[in-house]
């Protein structure tokens, strides 16, 4: 908890300070179209497109953190990966939504792809395995 | 007004909290609903988001069991963009409802949209009062990012 506490604390003085050079190890390739995306204007500076892309993951991960740290308190509230995927077909309207075997779909393919699997690329294969499959299961 | 604005694998799923919500995380308890909308948020890269009149309506008592989730969350999930356009949004909404609406519901359904124009995807209102939220959202003349807010009933 004070690891995640340190991750709030720091999150929230972004910005407070004027940049200064600090060395990471980069994929060669990353640095490098990191420059073209700059030459061809779609980013102010790799330095601006690093820190802008460090912040996005960085607050990503301490919502990860303030949600595993409550369902280490409240087991039972961790979601199941296809309530998750079921959540973001009804949240972007996916025709897919309206089936009424979804549910079960999403639940079948999770068992097949494994607990670890991410709701976006479950729900991609099961709109996918819904699409060739055509009827309902 | 397009009601429906199908979106592409690897779009953000933004999320808005409402009071109902908050008060969820306040007292240590995820409904399946609002568990899945959080995980969606870390699934995509999303933002959440509670809009300040939505804090400012709440009491972050220490000694209440939750506390610490909920201000850990304030920590992440704060609206740090309350400019005067966003207010003023938020008012030409609520005038645009024929019954009324709170101030709250207005800055959450303004905080909505808001989301849309700055960071892409889409955004779902969690909330317990959809039909109130629908109406507030319905007022916009933004009918395009309009049509990218969606609600959750909690």
């Amino acid at each position: 908890m004070a690891e995640l506490t340190d991750l709030l604390d720091a999150l929230e003085r972004v910005g407070d300070q004027p940049g200064r050079p600090v060395s990471a190890h980069l994929d060669p390739a990353l640095n490098e179209a990191a420059k073209a995306a700059v030459a061809l204007g779609l980013t102010e500076s790799v330095s601006a497109l690093t820190g802008a892309a460090l912040h996005a993951e960085l607050r990503r991960l301490a919502l990860r953190g303030v949600l595993d740290a409550h369902y280490a308190q409240r087991p039972d509230d961790r979601p199941h990966v296809a309530e998750v995927a079921r959540y973001l077909a009804a949240a972007r309207k996916l025709p897919v939504a309206d089936r009424p075997d979804l549910p079960k779909v999403l639940y079948e393919m999770a068992d097949v792809m494994g607990a670890d699997i991410d709701p976006e690329t479950l729900l991609a294969a099961t709109v996918g395995h819904l699409a060739i499959s055509g009827s309902a299961a | 007004m397009p009601r429906r604005r199908p979106t592409r694998q690897g779009e953000p799923a933004h999320l808005v909290l409402d009071n109902e919500a908050l008060g969820q995380v306040c007292r240590g308890q995820l409904s399946p609903p609002l568990a899945a909308a959080l995980e969606a948020v870390v699934a995509t890269a999303g933002r959440a988001l509670l809009p300040m009149s939505v804090v400012v309506e709440r009491c972050f008592d220490p000694a209440v069991p939750g506390a610490a989730a909920a201000n850990h969350l304030l920590r992440i999930a704060y609206d740090d963009e309350l400019t005067r356009p966003r207010a003023v949004e938020a008012g030409r909404l609520r005038i645009g409802v024929r019954q009324g609406a709170s101030v709250v519901d207005a800055h959450v359904a303004a905080a909505a949209l808001a989301l849309i124009r700055h960071h892409g995807g889409t955004a779902t209102v969690a909330t317990s009062d959809v039909g109130d939220i629908e109406r507030l959202l319905d007022a916009s003349d933004d009918t395009g990012t309009r049509a990218a807010v969606f609600t959750q009933a909690l």
